[in-house]
């Protein structure tokens, strides 16, 4: 299966797949539609990012994804199973395949507990006895490369870089098949964020996960993603392998988004016409194609009708301007 | 739970510590009351009827002749048994059901919110009053209406605190990772509300025993003989003019236990909150 193919590849041993998923939000009389219908699939072993601006919906798809919100409408199917559908028991043994790691560490790990009760936490929820979970702790903290002697502090205690890795350690402790990262290193130093970011490739190819990785970092898209899906207010703009898209982007607003970039070397800097505007208030998104105000090459269509995520050279682009020709 | 209060920091909290002295001295009164109180704080002794402070009844004696500084040991009893009992009651109950409420929101926050404001619109004094006209006057009916009255404060600061924790991060971790509402409140919720918790109990306990005084001077809380400040306080009325000693000195132990309480609160908040810690 070559390059060319990956984007668009609907085959059945898909870990997971996102079925017309939608997550409204109540506010007033409206509805904020945060997620409008993302429909995304996710192959065992890779690592697929979703960028996208502040505001656009990704973290949201990544909390239903993880089960801390319930999603309006549309299917996760998780290895076959429907997680929307799941309940009780069925649904604890398929939320131990899935675990999320959160941005910022300092707010993602309980002030009162030790380390290693955070780290043994998603295995007490499962049922594991006591000792056997401490165990299991210790080594999970040992294998994110935390020193001996880290189980018995508090996260106040430790480095903003150490604390990511006692969440990763806390994700990994319980042996899971798909990890959610929502961007893990933008609330870290520089210094540290390459270490993390080292540390999760390697984890990737010894345990054999899958990632979905929520960032705004171009960097972090280029280190670690095979696959990128771009989302604009709620919808997937583009999906495309992370080559295809820094090389040639198609939908416009991947343009922008890569124009965005600093590139050190100017000689190497490419024309591409700038993004103008802020992001338009969800309550009210435009009609016909979402990013048309934004967008430098809009016509009367884009404003009317509504553009389908399609094919288009071993991708999924959703724009009337490329898939017309 | 280490890390919560560090012995060598006491002595920076000299209100804390103040509070402390004095309700460890309240509380060994109490319990040693049998061995230290010179006299029966229940026989009447008529020919020593108010009689002045003295060398022998060092805070005088009441219309019965009963020694003024017994029944004040004695009272101890009432006054500690009342507070803590009832404010602990009060905190049992209070705090599960709050951070639930705050945990859970929707209509069961709706639903408890209401009760607890139309609960707190009342005064505890007067929730306290129907509820012992209602049960009928004993020492375990003046916890019970006491504990009732403050049931409240107890539900709506733990509210508030579990409303607020509620949408953080390591709970959103816990429920990805399949965890119940309940292992959620066990877990993440009650350890990380107990300092303002203990701040809230400890100035409870001197309001119950405020309002017990308050009960047992109006005539509903405990009966005599059985000694209690408010009883006394009460009887001391009558003579305000004539043995002022009688409802001086049991004014005295109600302030400086309740104020005691009220220090140990006040210092518990300074030394839990990290933005007020001492450099």
């Amino acid at each position: 299966m070559g390059t060319e193919s990956r984007a668009t590849y609907t085959g059945n041993d898909s870990l997971l797949r996102i079925e017309d998923l939608k997550m409204y939000f109540k506010e007033g009389k409206k509805y904020l539609k945060a997620v409008d219908g993302v429909t995304l699939e996710i192959e065992d072993g890779e690592s697929l990012c979703l960028v996208g601006e502040s505001g656009c919906g990704k973290s949201t798809l990544l909390k239903c994804v993880a089960g801390i919100l319930k999603p309006t409408s549309g299917k996760i199917i998780f290895q076959g199973q429907d997680l929307t559908k799941l309940k009780g028991r069925k649904l604890l043994k398929a939320r131990r395949k899935i675990q999320l790691i959160f941005q910022n560490p300092y707010a993602s790990l309980d002030p009162r507990m030790k380390i290693i009760d955070i780290v043994a936490e998603p295995l007490r929820i499962q049922g594991v006895p006591k000792d056997e979970r401490r165990k299991i702790a210790v080594e999970t903290l040992r294998e994110v490369g935390l020193p001996p002697g880290v189980e018995n502090k508090y996260p106040h205690q430790l480095s903003g870089g150490m604390r990511q890795r006692v969440a990763i350690a806390r994700a990994l402790s319980v042996k899971p098949k798909l990890v959610l990262a929502d961007e893990p290193t933008s609330a870290l130093d520089v210094s540290v964020q390459a270490g993390i970011l080292n540390l999760m490739k390697r984890l990737q190819r010894d345990y054999g996960l899958t990632y979905l990785f929520v960032t705004h970092d171009m960097g972090v898209v280029r280190y670690i993603c095979e696959r990128v899906a771009v989302m604009y207010l709620g919808k997937i703009a583009e999906v495309a392998s992370k080559k295809q898209l820094f090389n040639s982007p198609l939908h416009p607003y991947t343009q922008a988004l890569l124009n965005s970039v600093p590139i050190p070397d100017p000689s190497k800097r490419k024309r591409r016409p700038p993004l103008k505007g802020e992001l338009p208030d969800p309550l009210n998104p435009p009609s016909g194609c979402r990013f048309h105000t934004r967008c430098p090459y809009a016509t009367e269509k884009c404003g009317k009708e509504e553009p389908q995520l399609l094919p288009k050279n071993g991708r999924l682009v959703a724009c009337h301007l490329v898939n017309q020709d | 739970m280490d890390g919560l209060i560090k012995m060598g920091e006491i002595k920076d909290y000299p209100s804390f510590l103040a509070g402390l002295i004095i309700v460890l001295a309240v509380v060994l009164t109490a319990m040693l009351a049998p061995l230290i109180s010179p006299y029966d704080p229940i026989e009447q002794n008529m020919p020593h009827a108010l009689q002045p402070p003295s060398a022998y009844h060092l805070l005088g004696t009441d219309p019965y002749g009963r020694d003024v500084l017994s029944r004040i040991i004695w009272g101890a009893r009432v006054s500690l048994y009342v507070g803590l009992l009832s404010a602990t009651i009060a905190m049992i109950v209070g705090v599960p059901f709050g951070a639930l409420a705050g945990q859970l929101g929707g209509i069961a926050d709706a639903l408890l919110s209401r009760v607890i404001d139309i609960m707190l619109s009342f005064p505890g004094i007067i929730l306290a009053i129907v509820v012992m006209s209602i049960l009928g006057q004993s020492v375990d009916n003046t916890v019970l209406a006491i504990s009732l009255a403050m049931i409240p404060r107890f539900a709506r600061l733990a509210r508030g605190e579990a409303l607020q924790l509620s949408v953080q991060e390591y709970v959103q971790a816990a429920k990805a990772s399949g965890a119940g509402n309940l292992d959620i409140l066990v877990h993440h919720i009650l350890p990380n509300i107990l300092s303002p918790i203990l701040v809230q109990y400890s100035l409870s306990i001197g309001s119950a025993i405020m309002i017990e005084a308050g009960l047992s001077f109006i005539g509903l809380g405990v009966q005599p003989p059985t000694p209690s400040w408010g009883e006394m306080l009460s009887l001391g009325r009558q003579y305000l003019y004539t043995a002022p000693w009688l409802s001086l000195f049991p004014g005295l132990a109600i302030m400086l236990t309740v104020l005691a309480f009220n220090l140990l609160g006040d210092g518990l908040r300074d030394m839990l909150d990290p933005r007020l810690k001492r450099v």
